[in-house]
């Protein structure tokens, strides 16, 4: 199929040219871009882009990356802490898919960038005053990850008992997840696989209506539409 | 590795310490990349989304953590896709709960606040306008196709949407944003602006 021509270069007015250009030109600032980095712990404030993360990785011997994930974890908002408060909420069923990069963001290195912890220490305070995400909802956020993980493992492995199992877990300690879309489409999925397709049916409809605009309701309606 | 042991892996020892480094050496680097060659994007599609400046960046950096939590799971090649559908549904998830569109109702004030479109923030700030007056399930193809330069098939494939439910979606959020647009060109014209040419 051929796409139409972008409606900047074809007929659009001079007013429409003009924000479309602004809003597509538009870029974050430095000082957000720095922020964004260091969060991500792929901060080399001065360095070049390109070579900033191999000299990191070169002056820490590779521990950088290595405590990367659990320092960003830890500075927005103790991962440890979070995760043994959630261990008690949720038993022991989290299992997660242990991709190394997860492992390995895991190990509880110290901090090798003192200079990173005091600028995060700045940002910090930054935050404070910005409408942003919840320090504890970015903490669980690895935790989510895994719950949901599992839940998929657990349906492509055909178990689809097992994956409700977690879905219910997942829905129990976190009722305003930020995947809380994804698992109620994984539930209709669950629900179908498990046999249970008047249900599955019913929450895919509500799913529907409660999230038109989400990206999974095409997907949730089409998964009640092509069964036969 | 042991299942269930998310911040409770023992360190390793020698040979497996060297070869653990070797290998966060490679996803370091690799992030880095892919956070250079993409965070543009991914914050510019979460400012289209009517995030403010710092909550889409707030939500650019979860896209990126949860990237890096995949990285293995991320095929060479297909970085992009994975930003952009994972930021799609951050941006989603993050509207749901907190934010959702800051931008004021009352469009006509919103114009004449709007003094000079020569100024990139007037401008973006009114295009943020018009997009949040269009569907947002078809904004998010427009704003995909008209701002960011993703082919259909591209959109298609990141929206888990059949290619021609993605040319109407573009069909008609064309429509809805040139509606708004022309609404506010005319009231641009009565405040005395350089509207339409």
């Amino acid at each position: 199929m051929m796409d139409p021509e972008r409606l900047k270069v074809s007929n659009a007015t001079k007013l429409e040219r003009r924000l479309l250009s602004a809003a597509g030109d538009e870029l974050p600032s430095s000082e957000l871009t720095a922020r964004m980095r260091q969060a991500i712990g792929i901060t080399a404030v001065g360095a070049g882009a390109g070579g900033s993360a191999l000299a990191a990785t070169t002056k820490t011997g590779g521990l950088a990356w290595i405590s990367a994930g659990l320092v960003t974890a830890a500075l927005v908002g103790g991962a440890v802490g979070i995760w043994s408060s959630y261990r008690r909420t949720t038993a022991a069923h989290v299992a997660p898919t242990a991709a190394p990069a997860q492992c390995m963001a895991s190990v509880p290195v110290p901090a090798e960038n003192p200079a990173a912890a005091s600028n995060t220490t700045r940002h910090e305070r930054r935050r404070a005053h910005a409408p942003a995400l919840a320090e504890t909802e970015r903490g669980d956020l690895r935790v989510e990850i895994a719950l949901v993980d599992e839940a998929r493992t657990a349906l492509r492995e055909q178990s689809p008992r097992r994956a409700l199992a977690l879905l219910h877990r997942y829905a129990l300690a976190y009722p305003q997840g930020t995947f809380g879309p994804e698992v109620e489409a994984l539930r209709v999925e669950a629900l179908d696989q498990s046999g249970e397709h008047r249900l599955a049916s019913s929450l895919a409809r509500t799913f529907v209506s409660q999230h038109p605009d989400s990206p999974l309701a095409e997907r949730v309606a089409r998964s009640i539409d092509d069964r036969p | 590795m042991a299942r269930g042991s998310l911040f409770l892996v023992p360190v390793p020892k020698g040979g497996e310490a060297a070869e653990a480094a070797a290998r966060a050496a490679v996803h370091r680097t690799r992030l880095e990349r892919m956070f250079t060659a993409h965070h543009i994007l991914v914050w510019r599609i979460l400012r289209r989304r009517g995030l403010d400046p710092e909550t889409a960046a707030d939500a650019t950096q979860q896209t990126f953590l949860i990237a890096a939590e995949r990285l293995d799971d991320i095929a060479s090649g297909s970085e992009r896709a994975f930003l952009i559908g994972t930021a799609l549904r951050v941006g989603y998830a993050i509207g749901r709960k907190v934010l959702r569109w800051q931008l004021e109702d009352d469009m006509d004030q919103h114009v004449a606040n709007a003094r000079d479109l020569s100024d990139a923030q007037s401008a973006i700030e009114l295009c943020d306008l018009v997009l949040s007056k269009v569907d947002p399930a078809l904004a998010e193809v427009f704003v995909l196709f008209e701002l960011d330069g993703f082919s259909s098939i591209e959109i298609a494939k990141l929206l888990e949407i059949p290619v021609g439910t993605v040319a109407s979606r573009l069909r008609r959020a064309r429509e809805q944003f040139r509606a708004v647009a022309g609404r506010i060109d005319l009231a641009l014209q009565r405040e005395g602006q350089e509207g339409n040419g």
